[in-house]
């Protein structure tokens, strides 16, 4: 049974079509890549599968939660709250868990004094620990990770994103990882998902689809994606 | 050949902390040199001092700046307007910054060359042209006639690209010239950066994507916390890094 | 032994940078010392605001002395008493002979002199009233007025422009279309219309209450329309999103997430806003439509300064003129400093 579905699902704003006609599904325990241009439409679909945003037509179903975090480490988290306000925000409207608060602190790599701080008081990469334990609170079954390492640092990147591997084991996670990035995807994700102008052009298996691409696009990222690993191809 | 741009012993303090600590490097002629580091490490500090674009929080303690033999930091404010543009042009990190919205990109380059250049009214219209065609922008006329808002954020930094060598400058200094770009785009900007450094133009490229400046960049300096950890050839320095620093920042494109 | 470092938050760092800076902290206390003036008028102030007397009429400040033949003593004051010179003119003549000690806490005021004396710090009015006294029982109602007007235009501002920035759409538009409706009319005018409608039997009290909200509308609406803008940016942001995607109701991400952020930018407007409130305030007054004779306000006391016979002759029944600049200023440079102060939280 798919823990997500999306059928038909196109979105339309003003006269500008976002998304058209995108259908794929989403097993338990999945590594899905999305990747596309900032434009293609993948931002929309990932507010789509958060219930943020209404498709046009089509029907998105889902089995559990879904959370997201964000690509901008200087803007998910709000200012005025400590990091202990902002994290018992996903626990609402339930009581205040400290001991779990404090246990998925611990999960990301924080140590539990963090929660009297402010977000201004950390790095970008301190923010998305703090981004990845606010969702971590509210028990999704699925994580949509939007850029979210694009606007850090290389070295902080590759932290991040060991981070989300050991997180997706210990808490039995299905991750949505978008990205424009192939290089990134390569080595993460299991599945990829290519979107160009708001249509899928390629889907299935990484190695598969990698190994012969269908889409001239999906060929471009390739040779992007190895211009980027040093030069070694 | 005598080195373009010679950068030595730089110190940059933002009130008692040191930004950049001591950094000495040189930039020859037709060279791409890249400056590597992260966030904090002082490189984008280091490419606003050669312009004198710091905020003025920040004070230069010491050091000198030698472009084409003239120490750049002993000059007045006057005579570095008459540097910027014509001799060394900036590519920003963020294009939205780098123009102003009230005025069209052809308006904003045509301001740079009648102030740099004895060409005429025609003369520039038609280098303008030229120059936003020979940095991909795929409607050279449409981008003239745009506006910044009206242009895509690719396209933005390709004309942010276009304004910085118009006049014809000899060092283009690019801050994290792609990071705002995809994949596909970051590529042909990469392609122009190759041919400008064909044309014996030379680029101080300021980033801290390794695998970028693996493909493109001549020489390398790596920067940890404003102080320079390692510099050198970019071959010698990948496959045989000395520093820590450098064997993490390698490590982390496997 | 391990550092304590207490962390601030935003709006803590930002006070601090407001406390350090000292030309706006000079005008808080001067602010701070006018309103505590005005709290203490009636222990402060030598007489009430209707004591009056018309033998002294127009009298000049007294001259408190120090000095009896060389030698320091209690202080005192002569008396005085009005004579007519040759072209008709008031003249006062000191009575070096009479004295009048000043007693202090005497009748629960901290100063006053025992009658006939008459003691005018800064002079007095046509009708013998003392100007000292009546500016600082003045100084309540000016004061006050600004304040009370600025808490209803801001809770109405909060409001609307909240609800019109977060919702959007027809909400917004028909919102928006009654700010500017209240904002068509030039604000001077309004005032005297909203005025006009206020019933002639209407006792001080009344008049001051409905002087206090024909402020309050004429002023809600510009802050109505900074609010909804900061609305309509700050709803966008991914920690607006991040709270939606968890299940919190719209209701509580606008008192919780937006309305605190825009509540610190809006304590700048909010101070600049006062000033404006006692100068319309004050222009109400002057012309005989605000809080009316006996009860001062520094606006009425003004109206006794609109001719010119008096100003030349009594220059310090202009006084109050001075305070209002005073107050007025200080609102103003603080307001600037808690603007400049929590300008960098929005600079993200």
């Amino acid at each position: 049974m798919s823990i997500l579905r999306v059928q038909g699902v196109s979105k339309s704003f003003k006269d500008f079509r976002a998304l058209q006609d995108v259908s794929f599904s989403l097993e338990e325990g999945d590594n899905l890549a999305i990747i596309g241009e900032s434009g293609s439409g993948k931002t929309t679909l990932a507010k789509m599968l958060m219930g943020l945003i209404e498709p046009d037509t089509g029907s998105i179903m889902t089995q559990g939660r879904l959370q997201m975090v964000f690509q901008d480490p200087y803007n998910s988290l709000d200012p005025l709250w400590s990091v202990q306000e902002i994290l018992k925000e996903a626990l609402w409207p339930g009581p205040v868990d400290q001991l779990r608060m404090e246990k998925i602190l611990e999960a990301v790599g924080l140590s539990p004094e963090v929660l009297s701080r402010f977000p201004h008081e950390f790095s970008g990469g301190e923010r998305q620990r703090i981004a990845i334990a606010r969702s971590l609170l509210a028990s999704p079954k699925v994580l949509i990770l939007d850029e979210a390492v694009s606007a850090l640092d290389t070295l902080v990147q590759k932290q991040i994103m060991n981070l989300l591997r050991k997180l997706k084991q210990d808490f039995n996670l299905t991750y949505i990882f978008i990205s424009h990035n192939l290089r990134l995807v390569r080595q993460f994700s299991d599945k990829i998902i290519v979107i160009y102008e708001g249509k899928i052009v390629e889907q299935g298996e990484i190695k598969a689809v990698l190994h012969s691409p269908l889409h001239p696009y999906t060929r471009e990222l390739m040779q992007a994606a190895f211009y980027s690993k040093m030069g070694k191809e | 050949m005598k080195d373009l741009l010679i950068i030595d012993n730089l110190t940059v303090s933002v009130g008692t902390k040191l930004l950049v600590n001591r950094v000495s490097f040189e930039v020859g002629q037709g060279k791409i040199v890249a400056i590597a580091g992260g966030s904090g490490s002082g490189k984008t500090t280091i490419g606003l001092s050669i312009l004198r674009l710091l905020p003025s929080a920040l004070s230069i303690e010491q050091g000198s700046i030698i472009f084409e033999g003239r120490h750049l930091l002993g000059l007045s404010r006057r005579e570095m307007q008459h540097y910027r543009g014509k001799h060394i042009g900036m590519v920003f990190q963020e294009p939205l910054s780098a123009f102003d919205p009230l005025f069209t990109i052809g308006q904003q380059m045509d301001e740079v060359l009648s102030v740099h250049t004895p060409l005429s009214g025609p003369q520039r219209y038609k280098k303008i042209l030229e120059v936003l065609s020979e940095v991909e922008l795929p409607d050279p006329l449409r981008a003239y006639r745009s506006y910044p808002h009206q242009l895509s954020g690719g396209m933005r930094q390709r004309a942010m690209v276009a304004q910085a060598i118009v006049a014809g400058p000899s060092l283009i200094i690019a801050d994290e010239p792609t990071s705002s770009l995809d994949v596909t785009l970051q590529v042909k900007i990469m392609e122009l950066f190759k041919r400008l450094r064909d044309k014996n133009m030379s680029i101080l490229l300021i980033a801290h994507d390794l695998g970028m400046i693996a493909h493109l960049a001549d020489e390398v300096i790596i920067l940890h916390q404003g102080e320079l950890v390692e510099k050198g050839e970019v071959g010698k320095i990948m496959s045989g890094p000395k520093h820590d620093y450098t064997k993490a920042l390698i490590e982390a494109f496997q | 032994m391990k550092n304590v470092v207490k962390h601030q938050s935003r709006i803590q760092l930002a006070f601090a940078s407001f406390r350090r800076n000292r030309v706006a902290m000079l005008c808080f206390w001067a602010l701070m010392v006018l309103y505590g003036m005005a709290i203490f008028a009636g222990f402060i102030c030598p007489y009430s605001y209707q004591d009056e007397n018309r033998d002294f009429s127009y009298c000049p400040p007294t001259k408190i002395e120090f000095y009896d033949q060389g030698h320091l003593s209690q202080p005192f004051i002569y008396k005085r008493s009005l004579t007519f010179n040759d072209i008709h003119r008031r003249v006062y003549v000191t009575d070096h002979a009479v004295r009048y000690p000043l007693r202090f806490f005497n009748n629960g005021r901290l100063f006053t002199v025992e009658a006939p004396g008459r003691l005018y710090i800064w002079g007095a009015d046509a009708r013998g009233r003392d100007i000292f006294s009546r500016i600082w029982y003045g100084a309540r109602i000016s004061l006050s007025i600004g304040i009370l007007g600025v808490l209803i235009s801001f809770i109405l501002g909060l409001l609307i422009g909240g609800i019109a920035g977060y919702y959007g759409g027809w909400v917004d538009s028909v919102l928006m279309r009654l700010c500017e409706m209240f904002m068509m009319v030039p604000g001077f005018y309004l005032m005297l219309a909203l005025r006009a409608a206020v019933p002639e039997n209407f006792n001080s009290v009344q008049v001051y209450a409905s002087v206090v909200i024909i402020l309050a509308l004429i002023g809600w609406a510009s802050l109505a329309r900074i609010i909804r803008g900061m609305t309509l940016s700050l709803r966008e942001r991914d920690f607006v999103l991040a709270a939606k995607s968890l299940g919190v109701p719209d209701i509580v991400i606008i008192f919780k997430h937006i309305l605190p952020q825009t509540i610190s930018f809006s304590m700048a407007t909010l101070m600049l806003t006062v000033s404006s409130y006692i100068l319309a305030e004050a222009g109400l007054s002057v012309v005989g439509l605000g809080i009316q004779d006996p009860i001062p306000s520094w606006g009425n006391l003004l109206s006794d300064a609109m001719e010119i016979v008096p100003v030349i002759f009594a220059p310090w029944i202009l006084l109050p003129g001075l305070f209002i600049f005073i107050a007025v200023m200080c609102f103003n440079v603080t307001g600037d400093a808690l603007r400049d102060a929590f300008d960098p939280m929005f600079k993200e």
